[in-house]
């Protein structure tokens, strides 16, 4: 994944809003993997999430008359990517078992050096109940502050610390055993 | 020493920077000495970085031309735009609507009767809201705080059936259902109710019942119905239900229910005339008197050829408490015509019986009681009330146990009880030490059966540590009352070394100086002294001194006092209030944080319902208490909106303590709580350091922080 400068990208978003499409190929290419992420961590399928990416890109355009360029592009475009997949998530109700089972099926272009740890931590993952495996992704994948995650997901900063801290000790646990 | 190692919590939140430098050092400072816990906070931080290079691939080309096709046709998804508004359904009916009416089954999703007492945030619903006896319920809770993250929670009851007695010992308590979480972050779950139910309460808890939403302690009630109207049992059970939980106020709300839905029902008037009394005192006996006797005519007028017999024996008695004479003796004699085997008349036989001429024997006034018992039945509580004392004060002990069994065949719960009274006479000492043995055995196999309501299983197995050392006391008291003084040192001894009981110290000190162990002895009235609430120190060092030297006297404080503040902080949590807690102060009347009332000195947070009434005494002697203690601070937080009448009484009650309402629900958030009365004990930079106390325990630990965290060493 390659990822443009700050300046790069802003430059791409602002020609994307004025109606020049030919910018969305080079965000696409740029943030594509990243949304795709967001995707798999959500919703736990390769299908459903692909399908994130190309509602979030198709929609870019439009959703771009909300971007006010104070923030970095790609964080923003993430966020977006992650109201995105809740919004999806609510609707598929997504089942865990099918989280797991597709979690295992991982394609990647090389294989990952600690292929086992990472099988562990993904099915440690998919074994996490839902909301608090969102916490976990948007606070230490996204880097989003309790606050922002509050925010997106509705809930106190409390009830947030209290999901991320739950759902480490079972991370922690699973992986230990 | 004991190493003292941050909670886990307390590592996750210095893995993410969150606290101030003063929250933080400290747990910096033990890092740098505890391997163990840096491993754990390298696990924690692993986590992240481990999440974050986690490959999850890419998608595949053909999204890319997907994505070209529909940006070509212009059919561009909408994406949300800003964070999702987290709906919730409305399904708060209005109050006056609340008041009487209910949707039942057809709809989509139902509406739920509201309760009629709610708490400010957290609601549980049934539907049906006016079931019958038997019927199957359904449960919509909805859930703030700490309770608001669980998966699952657990409902749990108490169920009253016509004819319970007051006391909450005698009634069924059980868990009726595991609510499970929905998409609308409601919990929903259904349980049928017994056939024979007429009132039931409920909590709600979460799977290891260590935190609970009892509304306030009287639990969400709900009551069986017939034709519309709840059943008279249903509301007078529900009276009972709240007088054992000593709130008397809510108890003679619930009366005035009662003889307002059924006005022609004796017994009601006679419920809330007897309430009235207690709650109103003497100056309104007057009042109360003239009320009553007219509605004792009123009624000698309605029930003139009644022969319901249940009217006619509470008309007698109606009569009877207020003094008509001459309408008691009528109501009396008709209520012997028509059911002369009526408990209240069975009640004067025994009277009649225990209160004969000082001739007659014991014995003989048992025999005569025996016979009533056979002629006219064994479930009569009077009878063997009174054989108990008779038997009891005679000193029998072949007659003691027989009347003993009776008295536990019918009210097994009184045996504590019974079994306190009985160790302490000689004549029946032998009978009290096997009673307090069998209690102690079934206490172990009784599990958590008679868990209440309001109590976690924490605060039930801390009520019943202390209930057992007292057992323990009075078993240890008569085994040495009979000569067993050795016995009766090993049972003390077992219970004081650990947890922290005033009694059982003074007991065992009183053991140890009959034995000749002195050092024994002052060792236990040091413990006795360095408790705040113990009283008279001069006195007990008096004692002290005539056991051993001043110099001991003073190392053997410094002992118990170390123990006292050790003991005191295994208690003890961290919980620093993290976020702003909105209050008004209700001195200045304007809007506060509370954490800024909190800091500077060591602080007690009374959490307050105000519809718990009574808490006001409570309240006000926690306020006794502290005030005993130099630089304690004492706050109350209202819950909810206080009416002006609440205030006033807590006013006029004595307390001075500062009143400040929680406007927003911040505090149950913050402190972790809810539906249950709390008090916490904080530090003079505001960390909640003990949470749920038990105010006999408040001054130990407001002492205990004064003084001091214990070291951390090994």
């Amino acid at each position: 994944m390659r990822s443009g400068s700050f300046q790069e990208s802003a430059s791409l978003a602002g020609r994307l809003r004025a109606g020049d499409t030919t910018a969305l190929g080079p965000l696409y290419e740029q943030y594509s993997a990243e949304v795709y992420r967001v995707g798999i961590l959500f919703l736990g399928s390769e299908v459903d999430a692909e399908d994130l990416v190309h509602d979030v890109f198709a929609g870019l355009p439009r959703a771009l008359d909300n971007y006010d360029e104070r923030g970095v592009f790609g964080r923003w475009l993430r966020r977006v990517a992650a109201r995105t997949a809740l919004m999806k998530l609510r609707a598929l109700k997504r089942e865990r078992d099918m989280f797991r089972e597709r979690l295992w099926e991982l394609r990647t272009h090389e294989p990952p050096p600690d292929v086992d740890k990472q099988m562990d931590l993904a099915a440690a993952l998919a074994s996490l109940p839902e909301r608090l495996r969102i916490v976990f992704v948007l606070k230490e994948v996204e880097g989003m502050s309790h606050q922002e995650i509050g925010r997106l997901l509705g809930i106190t900063v409390g009830a947030s610390k209290v999901r991320l801290f739950r759902a480490r000790e079972i991370l922690r646990t699973y992986l230990e055993s | 020493m004991k190493m003292f190692h941050p909670s886990k919590r307390h590592l996750h939140r210095f893995a993410d920077r969150d606290g101030t430098p003063r929250d933080l050092e400290p747990i910096a400072r033990h890092l740098r000495e505890c391997q163990g816990c840096r491993t754990i906070l390298q696990g924690i931080r692993s986590l992240g970085e481990r999440a974050r290079r986690m490959d999850t691939g890419a998608p595949r080309p053909e999204v890319w031309d997907r994505i070209r096709n529909t940006v070509a046709n212009g059919e561009t998804p909408i994406l949300p735009a800003a964070d999702p508004r987290i709906v919730h359904s409305s399904w708060r009916v209005p109050a006056s609507l609340a008041a009487g009416l209910t949707v039942v089954a057809g709809l989509a999703w139902m509406v739920f009767a509201s309760s009629e007492l709610q708490s400010e945030a957290s609601d549980l619903r049934f539907a049906p809201g006016r079931p019958v006896s038997g019927e199957q319920i359904n449960v919509r809770y909805r859930a703030v705080g700490t309770l608001a993250d669980q998966d699952r929670l657990r409902l749990r009851a108490l169920y009253r059936r016509a004819g319970d007695s007051e006391d909450s010992r005698a009634v069924e308590h059980t868990e009726v259902a595991l609510l499970t979480r929905r998409d609308d972050n409601t919990f929903h779950g259904t349980f049928r109710l017994p056939p024979d139910v007429v009132f039931a309460a409920f909590a709600v808890e979460d799977k290891s019942a260590a935190i609970l939403d009892s509304h306030g302690r009287i639990g969400w009630e709900l009551l069986t119905y017939t034709d519309g109207l709840p059943l008279y049992d249903a509301l007078l059970q529900r009276v009972l239900a709240r007088l054992a939980i000593g709130d008397l106020a809510a108890g003679l709300m619930a009366a005035q229910v009662l003889t307002a839905s059924y006005p022609e029902v004796v017994e009601g008037w006679v419920v809330q005339s007897g309430l009235e009394q207690r709650a109103l005192g003497p100056t309104a006996f007057d009042s109360l008197r003239a009320n009553h006797l007219a509605r004792v005519r009123h009624f000698d007028r309605a029930l003139a050829t009644s022969r319901n017999t249940e009217q006619v024996a509470w008309e007698y008695f109606y009569a009877l408490t207020w003094g008509d004479e001459a309408r008691t003796q009528h109501w009396l004699a008709k209520l012997r015509e028509l059911a002369p085997d009526h408990r209240f008349v069975v009640q004067l036989l025994v009277l009649a019986i225990v209160g004969q001429s000082a001739d007659e024997t014991p014995g003989a006034k048992l025999a005569a009681l025996d016979s009533l018992r056979y002629s006219i039945g064994q479930a009569y509580l009077s009878i063997a009330q009174e054989g108990y004392r008779v038997a009891v004060a005679a000193g029998h002990t072949a007659d003691v146990k027989v009347w003993v069994d009776r008295l536990l065949t019918l009210q097994p719960w009184t045996r504590p009880g019974l079994a306190d009274e009985l160790s302490d006479q000689p004549t029946t000492r032998t009978i009290g030490i096997e009673l307090l043995e069998e209690e102690l055995r079934s206490q172990i196999e009784r599990g958590e059966n008679d868990r209440f309501l309001y109590q976690t299983r924490r605060l039930h197995h801390a009520y019943r540590a202390r209930q057992r050392r007292r057992l323990i006391g009075a078993l240890a008291e008569a085994r040495v009352a009979t000569g067993d003084t050795a016995g009766g040192r090993v049972l003390i001894d077992s219970v004081v070394s650990v947890g922290w009981d005033l009694r059982l110290f003074q007991i065992a000190a009183d053991l140890r100086e009959e034995a000749g162990d002195l050092q024994g002895a002052v060792e236990m009235l040091a413990l006795v002294s360095v408790d705040p609430t113990s009283g008279d120190g001069n006195q007990l060092r008096a004692q002290a001194l005539q056991l051993s030297s001043p110099r001991h006297w003073e190392e053997q404080l410094a002992i118990a006092r170390r123990r006292m503040i050790a003991e005191t902080f295994e208690d003890e949590r961290r919980h620093p209030l993290s976020e702003a807690v909105r209050v008004v102060d209700l001195e200045a009347d304007r809007p506060r944080d509370l954490r800024d009332l909190l800091r500077g000195q060591v602080s007690v947070v009374a959490v307050w319902h105000p519809y718990c009434t009574m808490c006001e005494s409570e309240l006000v002697r926690l306020q006794g208490r502290l005030a005993r203690l130099e630089g304690a601070r004492l706050v109350v937080v209202a819950l909810g909106s206080p009416s002006q009448a609440a205030i006033d009484r807590l006013r006029t009650g004595g307390l001075t303590a500062r009143v400040v309402i929680d406007t927003h629900g911040d505090v149950p958030r913050t402190f972790g709580i809810w539906g249950a009365r709390g008090t916490f004990v904080l530090d003079e930079s505001g960390m909640v350091r003990f949470a749920f106390s038990a105010s006999e325990d408040v001054p130990r630990q407001v002492v205990a922080l004064q003084t001091g965290t214990p070291q951390v060493a090994e």
